[in-house]
Order: C-alpha cells, then sequence, then structure tokens
C-alpha cells in the first residue's frame, strides 16, 4: 500500500443475492488519504462492495472496519463515511445551501458553523452564489459539484463515489476529472470510486482494485496492473492486450522460451518463475509494444496486413499471423515519421523485446 | 394520424363533450331561473340561492357533509399514504411478485367495488360489531367516517404509490448517508416529496366523501343526513330550483378540488424527475 496508515480494512467480506454471489469473499485494506478505484464491468460487485463501506448494504459474511472500529453492524447514519451517488440523490425540495447542510444539521452543529461550512464548501466546487438555487435549475456539471460538496461538508475520513463520471457528457467528464483530482489533493481525504472505465480508473487512482463476477482479481498501482496484469482477464480487460496461447518450452538464462501452435514459433519472455516444461501458458503483449519491422531479436513473427486505421495520434493494425492468430499493433504517429507505413495486405515481419510480454497461467 | 384537423373530428369532439357536460351546464344555468317551474325559463334571478341559503335543513346536512369529508379524508390520507408507500416501494421487500400484485389489487380494489356492495357490507359490519362489542351504537358521524375512509383510502393509495415510484430510492439512502436515521430520513426528505401528492389524494377523498350517497345511506342513521342524502330526498318529492342552485354549488366546489388536485399531481411528477 502507498502512502500511510490503513484507513479502510475488509476482511473476507460477501454478500449474496438469492444463490448468487454479488461479491465473493473480498479482502483489501484503503489508505488513509488514497485515491482508490473498484473497476470492473457492471454486475461485478464493485458498486456492491462500496455500498458495504458505506452501510448501505449488509455483508453476509466477513466484516469492515473503518480507522481501526469495526463498523459492520453500524448503521450508515454513524459511520464516518459519505456518498456522491450516481444520481447525485440531490434532495429536490430543498436548496443548493439546504442541500449541502443537510449532513451538518443532523449532527446539530450551531447555525454559525453550519452556515460557514456551506460557504466553505460553495468556495470548494466553485458554486458561490448559487446557494439559493434549487437542484432542477442547475446543470448536470453543477449537480455533481454540489453532491460532492454535501457529501465533504461531514468531513469524512473516506469520500465513496459511485461512477462519479457516468452522467456527464464527455466533454465535461475530463474537466469534472482533473477538479476531483485536485480536491482530493487539497482535502488529503481517501477517495474511494467505482467505475467501469478503465482509462478514468488509471488516469485518477492510486492503486485500483480489479473485479470480476464479485472475485477481487488484482490490486495494485496502474502501472503495476497495466504492466504486470495476474491474468488473461486483466491482460484484456485493461487495454486489450494480444494473448497467445503456448506452453513453457525451457529457458534462455532469464528468459523463458514459449513454443506456441503456429509451427516453427518460439517465443520469448523475461519470467522468473520456475515453470515446469510442457506448462500450458499464456504470453500476453501490449498492441504498443508490438514493432512492424524486424528490428526486435527475441521475438519476430511473419504476417499479412489485415486492418490499418489512422486515428490521428496513432495508428491501429491487425495482423494476421499464421490464418490462426490476429495481433494489435498500436505505432504513435510522429511528423517527419520516415519510414513508409505497411498498407492493408502487405506482409510484415512483427517484432517486440522479451522484456515485453507477460507470462501467465491462468 | 396527421396533424390536420378535420371539420368532421371536430364535430364528434364537440359532441363528446356536449353529451359530458351539457346536463350539468342546463343544471347551472336553470339554476338561476326566477320560475318555480324548472323546466320553464323566466328571467335571470338569485333567489334559489338566497332560499337555499335560508334553508336550515341543508345548511345542517351541508355543516355535516363537510365535517364528514374532511375527517374521512384525512384519515383516508394517512392510512392511504401509508399503503401506497409499501406498495410504491414493494419491490424492495423481495416478496414473490404475485403476491405484490395481489396486495396491490386488495388495496385498489374498493375502486371498482359496485358501491351498493360497500355499503351493505359495512353496514352489516356495523350491526355485527354492535351486537357483539356494544360498539358504534347509533349509527351518524362515526359510523358514515369510517365508511367513506375506507373506500377513499384507496384513491389517496393509487396517488402516493404512483409519486413514490418515481422518486430516487438513492433520496432516503443519501439522508441516511448524510446521518439521519430512518425516521428524521422519513420527516425530512420522504414526507415532504411526498406532500403534494398528500395533498391531491386528500382532496380526491374529501370529493368522493361529499359526493358519496349511496354508501352514506347505509352506513347514516336517522339523526345524521348528508347533503348528497337531502338532494336526493328532495328530488324524490318533486324537483325544486333549489336543489338546482345546491347541485351548482357541488360541481363547483368539487370542480376546484379535483383541479387542484390534478395540478398538484402534474407539479409533484415535474419535479420528481430531476
Amino acid at each position: 500500500m502507498s502512502g500511510g496508515s490503513t484507513l479502510i480494512r475488509i476482511d473476507g467480506v460477501s454478500r449474496f443475492f438469492g444463490a448468487t454471489a454479488a461479491v465473493a469473499d473480498v479482502s483489501l485494506e484503503i489508505g488513509a488519504g488514497e485515491f482508490f478505484a473498484l473497476l470492473g464491468p457492471s454486475g461485478c460487485g464493485k458498486t456492491t462492495l462500496l455500498r458495504m463501506i458505506a452501510g448501505l448494504e449488509a455483508p453476509d459474511a466477513g466484516s469492515i472496519a473503518i480507522d481501526g472500529a469495526e463498523m459492520t453492524a453500524v448503521p450508515p447514519w454513524e459511520r464516518p463515511v459519505n456518498t456522491v451517488f450516481q444520481s447525485y440523490a440531490l434532495f429536490p425540495h430543498l436548496s443548493v445551501a439546504s442541500n449541502i447542510a443537510f449532513g451538518l444539521k443532523q449532527e446539530g452543529l450551531p447555525r454559525t458553523e453550519i452556515e460557514a461550512r456551506v460557504a466553505e464548501m460553495l468556495t470548494l466546487v466553485e458554486l458561490e452564489g448559487l446557494g439559493g438555487r434549487k437542484p432542477h435549475q442547475l446543470s448536470g456539471g453543477q449537480r455533481q459539484r454540489v453532491a460532492l460538496a454535501r457529501a465533504l461538508a461531514k468531513r469524512p475520513k473516506a469520500l465513496l463515489l459511485d461512477e462519479p463520471l457516468a452522467a456527464l457528457d464527455r466533454r465535461l467528464r475530463d474537466q469534472v476529472r482533473s477538479e476531483l483530482a485536485a480536491i482530493q489533493r487539497r482535502l488529503g481525504i481517501a477517495f474511494i470510486f467505482v467505475t467501469h472505465d478503465q482509462e478514468e480508473a488509471m488516469s485518477l487512482a492510486d492503486r485500483l482494485a480489479i473485479m470480476r463476477d464479485g472475485v477481487l482479481m488484482q490490486v495494485g498501482t496502474p502501472r503495476e496492473v497495466y504492466e504486470r496484469p495476474s491474468s488473461r482477464y486483466i491482460a484484456d480487460f485493461l487495454g486489450r492486450a494480444n494473448v497467445i496461447a503456448g506452453r513453457a518450452g525451457g529457458r534462455d538464462g532469464a528468459f523463458l522460451r514459449i513454443d506456441t501452435d503456429i509451427p516453427g514459433v518460439t517465443l520469448r519472455a523475461r519470467d522468473e518463475r520456475s515453470i515446469g516444461d510442457g506448462t500450458p501458458l499464456w504470453l500476453a503483449v501490449r498492441p504498443e509494444n508490438l514493432s512492424l519491422d524486424a528490428s526486435e531479436q527475441a521475438n519476430r513473427l511473419p504476417g499479412v496486413v489485415r486492418e490499418s486505421a489512422y486515428a490521428g495520434d496513432v495508428s491501429r493494425y491487425e495482423i494476421e499471423i499464421g490464418g490462426t492468430l490476429t495481433l494489435r499493433a498500436v505505432l504513435p504517429n510522429r511528423h517527419g515519421e520516415s519510414a513508409p507505413r505497411p498498407a492493408r495486405g502487405a506482409p510484415v515481419q512483427v517484432s517486440w523485446p522479451a522484456e515485453a510480454g507477460v507470462v501467465l497461467t491462468e | 394520424m396527421t396533424g390536420r384537423r378535420s371539420p368532421l373530428l371536430l364535430t364528434w369532439l364537440g359532441l363528446g363533450y356536449a353529451f359530458l357536460y351539457l346536463p350539468v351546464l342546463l343544471l347551472i344555468v336553470f339554476s338561476f331561473n326566477g320560475s318555480r317551474l324548472v323546466t320553464v325559463w323566466a328571467g335571470f334571478s338569485t333567489r334559489w340561492y338566497v332560499e337555499l341559503l335560508n334553508n336550515e335543513r341543508i345548511i345542517e346536512a351541508a355543516g355535516l357533509s363537510v365535517a364528514v369529508a374532511a375527517a374521512s379524508a384525512t384519515l383516508a390520507t394517512i392510512l392511504g399514504g401509508l399503503g401506497g408507500l409499501a406498495l410504491g416501494r414493494i419491490k424492495g421487500f423481495r416478496i414473490r411478485p404475485v403476491a405484490a400484485a395481489l396486495l396491490g389489487f386488495l388495496f385498489a380494489a374498493p375502486l371498482v367495488l359496485p358501491e351498493v356492495i360497500t355499503g351493505l357490507s359495512l353496514l352489516l359490519l356495523f350491526v355485527s360489531l354492535d351486537n357483539i362489542i356494544g360498539w358504534p351504537g347509533e349509527r351518524g358521524f362515526t359510523t358514515i367516517v369510517i365508511a367513506h375512509t375506507t373506500f377513499s383510502l384507496a384513491y389517496v393509495a393509487v396517488v402516493v404509490q404512483a409519486r413514490v415510484r418515481l422518486l430516487d430510492p438513492a433520496l432516503e439512502e443519501a439522508a441516511h448517508d448524510l446521518g439521519a436515521p430512518p425516521a428524521r430520513a422519513f420527516f425530512n426528505v420522504t414526507l415532504p416529496l411526498l406532500a403534494p401528492a398528500l395533498a391531491a389524494g386528500w382532496l380526491l377523498a374529501f370529493t368522493l366523501s361529499l359526493d358519496d350517497l349511496v354508501i352514506a345511506s347505509f352506513t347514516a342513521g336517522p339523526g345524521a343526513t348528508t347533503l348528497p342524502m337531502v338532494v336526493f330526498a328532495s328530488v324524490r318529492l318533486g324537483l325544486s330550483p333549489q336543489v338546482n342552485a345546491l347541485a351548482t354549488l357541488f360541481v363547483i366546489a368539487a370542480g376546484l378540488c379535483v383541479t387542484l388536485a390534478v395540478v398538484l399531481i402534474a407539479r409533484t411528477n415535474r419535479t420528481a424527475k430531476i
């Protein structure tokens, strides 16, 4: 864990809906001040896990502790965390200021203190002067900021955000994303957010947890999970890696040899583990690590360009190898690049260094 | 259908509404008739309204009707509101869909049950209750209020249920999350958001009670006569222009209540969508 002490400790938590496990035996630690993402496709249990941290959902097994205090049986209104709901759930009958003051009134703070905090929150989210508006008089982006201000007004130890950017249009999303990051850095409290958008998770989070069918697949920094995925699922889910099936075929020093189903093709990847010869495994290689020339020695495959698409900053290629395997390659388009790019149907040599591949056993 | 307004269609439209409202319009016109004969026009006059206000029997009956309507509407709003809240959230209770549908149907059944049957069954209930526990004794205000509550709470429940379905379930969760225990979340968030629907339900229940003749006739005693009962009794003795005047006032009162209710429902459904 990066940065400081453990704030939230989730220990063997499960939650069933009928016979299916929405969350299955998840254990996780989140640090104080961490920007943490729960990432996964819809229905993977990430929102249920977030709701259990908030206390809106009770685990069927396991325990949750916040800041050292056991929270499993504590109702949401007594937990030191607050939530920004996906629908924002602003109270439509209350003004912006009253929405933000709602949680403070529950604490029974004196009126001057409440007014000061509301003003402070309106400044934080840059909505000064809009305290008297009703939620239906605000734009989507403004509503999102009110929801943020309302949850932060209680000075929670952690802020929980359920798909905070999902309801915003693309242009607004980029702006709100950088604002969220700035607010988190300024306040220094833990932000835990749920998202299905891997780019959002990678760019915002200090660490992220990837879930699938209620199971925690991998936890780590964006760089760790992207460069060292622990399974084929994660290699494919994050950045759509090329996954090539093969069998362990002995070692070349620090490199593992991988025999593939393509006749005569043996690949090499750096891997320190001792893997018995003949063990079935998979090699994951990111599209941006492929070269469309024979410049790398370790792995070299002859193929034919099937698709090529110019996308401005990069060009994307699909290369067919030996009729059974298609590899995706992404090449940057730099101004003045002199080497000619292969056209559709052209034969090419695909190559990548041994360090670029990740050996997966599951 | 294209945007064309054919004269034929407009005629049909006019005829349809005429069929609905011409009788009421005639009644209102004849309430300002100077003649004692209900069907012969003898110039404009407000004499029947003056006579109406001096008719003690009618004023007394009107007082009872308004009291019954206010009491039964209030009871129906509380009970029907709670019922509507439960029915609107029935999916959250994790019961079988068949059971949920059955509960909803049973709650709404009084909407379609013939009034004669409702009235008769309540009369039987009151008579047997009186035999067994000595209550409610003589039928009157209390029994009419109970009877009106039983059928009008179904209307309140339907209105409230529709509103509850439109409410974001996350609103109450947000209140919990911000430190409000269930009771406070209900009174600070849910109840204010349901208030327009509850007011609309109250107005509907009030109107239904004010208009009711059949059920009141079954459940009223000799000492208690509601306004519709007086009207009906006097019409049997022969048409009187006074009754026209009374009916006109009724139409206006009921019309106002229903219009207000519709406006409230429309407004609450609009604000619920954010």
